[in-house]
């Protein structure tokens, strides 16, 4: 399965390290990984401006992730293709890439040029062919899959490149739904005054507030892109991955829609990691970098 | 929590998935009713059957009977009288029974009964079922002046009346007799005596008396005696149309007793007897069978005493059990203690082995060809899940992006699968106990549309079809229809589980 070990020496110890992971020493409750329960990073003093390009460290930082504290999410030597009968896509050639706390980063690349894919496979929907994943230092891409259930419901914030709202519920419950999916029947029981009184502060701060009880069929694309945007901070994610959030939107909407995520980076401590095509809505992030060929090719702001 | 949210939502968005509920439903409340009526009918019948027979029947193989019944009491009391409440001998012998309905001679096969009147309400039900409620408290074989049921006394429910019998006793007797001798009369005289004025003295003509002016007792006045008693089945003596009793003779009339003697070759004998009562066990091949005499007469008529004795012969000894006790263990002592080739030992339900086997078979087999008709539904629940799964991908995709574990979107499936379930055996429970509590009326309801009689009273002796809910066994087909909902969703859930969260958020 980890075919990593194979072919770079420092990532087999960095698998070996988390087939033990700590427990949490604290009173943490038990059924969430440390990873999972991490408490949200509060380091926000860099600025983000001055030293995004590493290339140097990049070289060091394929076998670990560099400075463990600074990167919050890094990604080493993702290589990813699809086969279709006996015919080899390769989608992702070897991507690398490092993202502090508290940043808004874009990924620009043509359609089809794998996007989606990496932001899947960063957001634990999907397994890399090579490479691996950290998070604040630990590797996730293979830890067991009661973890990544667990990480994809709190750690990662996921808005689709197509919304996908569940059409049955309503923009309400569609937006608790990885509220109830976290918690067991009872706890949400006990506590859904409490979660739905969120959701409702979120959907007023997203300007959703007057359509609750409408069904996803019955939203404007734009509302729809906020109602999955609700949806992805409902758990206080540390991480937001965006598919494209302003791909069916106009240019104004989709300006609000960014600057809506901009003041939800400086309001939630949220990280963001955008994918687009459109360089004009990218230019609005704080680090643009550019993913084409199967591989990052950096580009300052 | 989004399970069931999510379940409810798609039981409610999909009025399809009812349909195949339907089936759930409708086979559960078949089963339902038609084990309450099976029931209904095997504890009928069985309450029945043993209210006629007692406990245990201890019996000659031959038609002559043994000697001394005492003696055999008191062996039978010695091997196993720690377990024996009450025994009555009683003599059984093949006949033919004749009674006069009009001009024309009644001919009818009975099976001759003598019992004991003092011993025989002991062992079994039989007083239960006679007509004059005086009989049923203390059994005898003398003609009471009046007071027959006109009303059916076993009928749990609203029944025709029988307002032949409110003149039944001594009264029909007596004006029997008065119309005999007027007819004898007229038949000497008829210029002097008009025949109508005959037909309104007695509406009810009977006129069969006649037979006995053959007979040759000599100072015998019908007005005042009786001959011997007789009870006969009250099938030999009515017929029921359209649920009402019609009587072709009453307590008062005499009937005469065709049997055949004891020693090779038999003779015939023939005694003439009134009758005193009717014995109505609502089991028909009994009502249409039995006529029960004095056990000492036929004993007599039969030339079964022993002239040297003076104790008689019988066929058989009745016994009954204390409450609690082992009837298959008695009778197999009993059966150990005396030669087998003479006597034959059975409890009362080896003796109707056959027929409430029979009902048992039948049960076994409506269940089973009821329950596959379930597990169709079964399949038709495989089915539209099938087609539900495959409709919903996309969001089984979203589901497991949000961080659902495959057991939490199997358990949507499964737990969808539960409420149709519970939907449809709940709703099978309604409505078969609904059926089971107005079967009566709906029997009826029926039978007035197609014109044909559903349950047909003239044939069960039963007024209303009886039913019994048994708890646990509803409760069985309850759990069966469910499982049968929740593991028809198995495969369909199983494959939602399996189902790759980006592949399917790729779906279209
Ligand atoms: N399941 C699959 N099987 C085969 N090929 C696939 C599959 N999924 C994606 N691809 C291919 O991988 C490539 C990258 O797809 P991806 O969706 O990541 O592109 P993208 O950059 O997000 O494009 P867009 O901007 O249009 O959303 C495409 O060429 C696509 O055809
Ligand atoms: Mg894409």
């Amino acid at each position: 399965m980890n075919k990593l070990t194979s072919t770079t020496d420092g990532l087999s110890s960095a698998s070996q390290e988390t087939g033990h992971l700590p427990r949490s020493p604290n009173g943490e409750p038990s059924d969430a990984h440390p990873l999972v329960a991490r408490p949200h990073f509060s380091l926000r003093k860099h600025d983000g401006s001055s030293e995004t390009l590493r290339q140097s460290q990049d070289l060091e930082c394929v076998d670990e992730p560099a400075e463990a504290t600074e990167c919050l999410l890094s990604v080493r030597g993702l290589v990813k293709s699809y086969r279709k009968a006996n015919v080899e896509i390769p989608v992702l050639k070897g991507v690398d890439l490092d993202v502090r706390p508290g940043e808004f980063l874009a990924i620009v690349g043509q359609s089809g040029s794998g996007k989606s894919t990496l932001l899947h496979l960063i957001g634990l929907l999907d397994h890399p062919d090579q490479g691996a994943v950290f998070l604040g230092g630990d590797r996730i891409d293979n830890v067991p899959v009661r973890i990544r259930d667990q990480l994809r419901n709190r750690t990662f914030g996921m808005v689709f490149q197509f919304y996908h709202l569940l059409p049955e519920l309503t923009t309400l419950e569609n937006i608790l739904v990885p509220v109830m999916i976290g918690r067991s029947f009872w706890s949400y029981w006990r506590q859904r005054k409490e979660y739905r009184r969120r959701a409702i502060e979120l959907l007023e701060l997203i300007g959703l507030g007057h359509r609750l009880k409408h069904r996803p069929h019955e939203l404007s694309g734009g509302e729809l892109q906020r109602a999955a945007i609700a949806r992805a901070l409902i758990n206080r994610p540390q991480i937001l991955l965006a598919d494209e959030p302003t791909g069916n939107l106009d240019p104004e909407t989709g300006a609000e829609i960014l600057n809506l995520l901009r003041t939800l980076r400086d309001e939630e401590h949220l990280t963001i990691v955008m994918v687009t095509h459109d360089h004009s809505i990218a230019a609005l992030a704080d680090r643009i970098v550019c993913l084409s060929g199967g591989k990052i090719r950096n580009e300052a702001t | 929590m989004y399970r069931w949210l999510l379940c409810w939502r798609y039981l409610k968005t999909r009025y399809i998935a009812l349909a195949s509920i339907i089936s759930v439903t409708l086979g559960v409340a078949t089963m339902i009713v038609v084990n309450s009526v099976m029931l209904g009918f095997t504890h009928e019948m069985q309450n029945r059957l043993h209210g006629i027979l007692s406990d245990l029947i201890f019996q000659s193989r031959s038609l002559e009977g043994f000697p001394d019944p005492d003696w055999h009491m008191e062996q039978i009391r010695r091997v196993a009288g720690d377990a024996i409440e009450a025994m009555t001998p009683t003599v059984v012998v093949p006949g033919m029974l004749n009674y006069q309905v009009g001009d024309a001679w009644m001919t009818r096969p009975v099976q001759i009964i003598g019992v004991d009147e003092r011993t025989q309400a002991q062992v079994s039900d039989f007083s239960k079922y006679l007509q004059h409620p005086e009989n049923r408290k203390n059994l005898s074989f003398n003609l009471r002046e009046g007071g027959y049921d006109v009303i059916d006394h076993q009928a749990d429910g609203p029944s025709l009346p029988r307002d032949e019998m409110a003149l039944a006793g001594w009264e029909h007797r007596r004006r029997a007799a008065r119309l005999r001798k007027m007819i004898e009369q007229v038949q000497q005289e008829p210029e002097q005596q008009s025949p109508s004025q005959g037909a309104e003295a007695s509406p009810f003509t009977n006129p069969f008396e006649r037979a006995q002016t053959n007979e040759p007792v000599a100072a015998f006045d019908p007005e005042t005696s009786q001959y011997t008693g007789a009870i006969l089945g009250i099938g030999l003596a009515s017929f029921r149309r359209n649920g009402q009793d019609h009587f072709l003779l009453l307590p008062g009339d005499d009937v005469k007793l065709t049997l055949p003697t004891v020693g090779t070759p038999p003779r015939i004998v023939s005694d003439t007897f009134t009758v005193v009562d009717f014995y109505e066990s609502k089991m028909s091949e009994y009502d249409a069978n039995f006529v029960f005499v004095p056990i000492r007469v036929l004993q007599q008529l039969r030339g079964m005493i022993d002239p040297s004795t003076g104790k008689g012969y019988v066929n058989a000894i009745s016994i009954k059990l204390k409450p609690g006790a082992d009837m298959n263990e008695v009778r197999d002592r009993l059966r150990n203690a005396f030669a087998p080739q003479y006597y034959a030992i059975d409890t009362w339900r080896d003796s109707q082995g056959p027929l409430l086997a029979a009902v048992n078979m039948e049960t076994a087999i409506l269940n089973v060809l009821l329950f596959l008709i379930i597990c169709v539904a079964g399949f038709g629940i495989l089915a539209i899940f099938f087609m539900i799964v495959v409709e919903k991908t996309r969001d089984i995709g979203i589901l497991k992006a949000l961080g659902a574990s495959a057991a939490g979107v199997m358990s949507i499936f499964l737990g969808y699968g539960l409420l149709l379930g519970v939907v449809g055996a709940g709703a099978g429970l309604t409505l078969g106990l609904l059926f089971v509590r107005h079967i009566n009326e709906i029997a009826d309801l029926l039978g007035r549309i197609t014109g044909h009689r559903v349950f047909d009273p003239d044939i069960y002796y039963f007024y209303k079809i009886p039913t019994i809910v048994d708890p646990w066994t509803v409760g069985w087909i309850m759990a069966g229809a469910m499982l049968i909902a929740v593991l028809a969703s198995v495969l369909p859930a199983l494959r939602a589980a399996r189902l790759h969260p980006v592949e399917a958020l790729r779906y279209e």
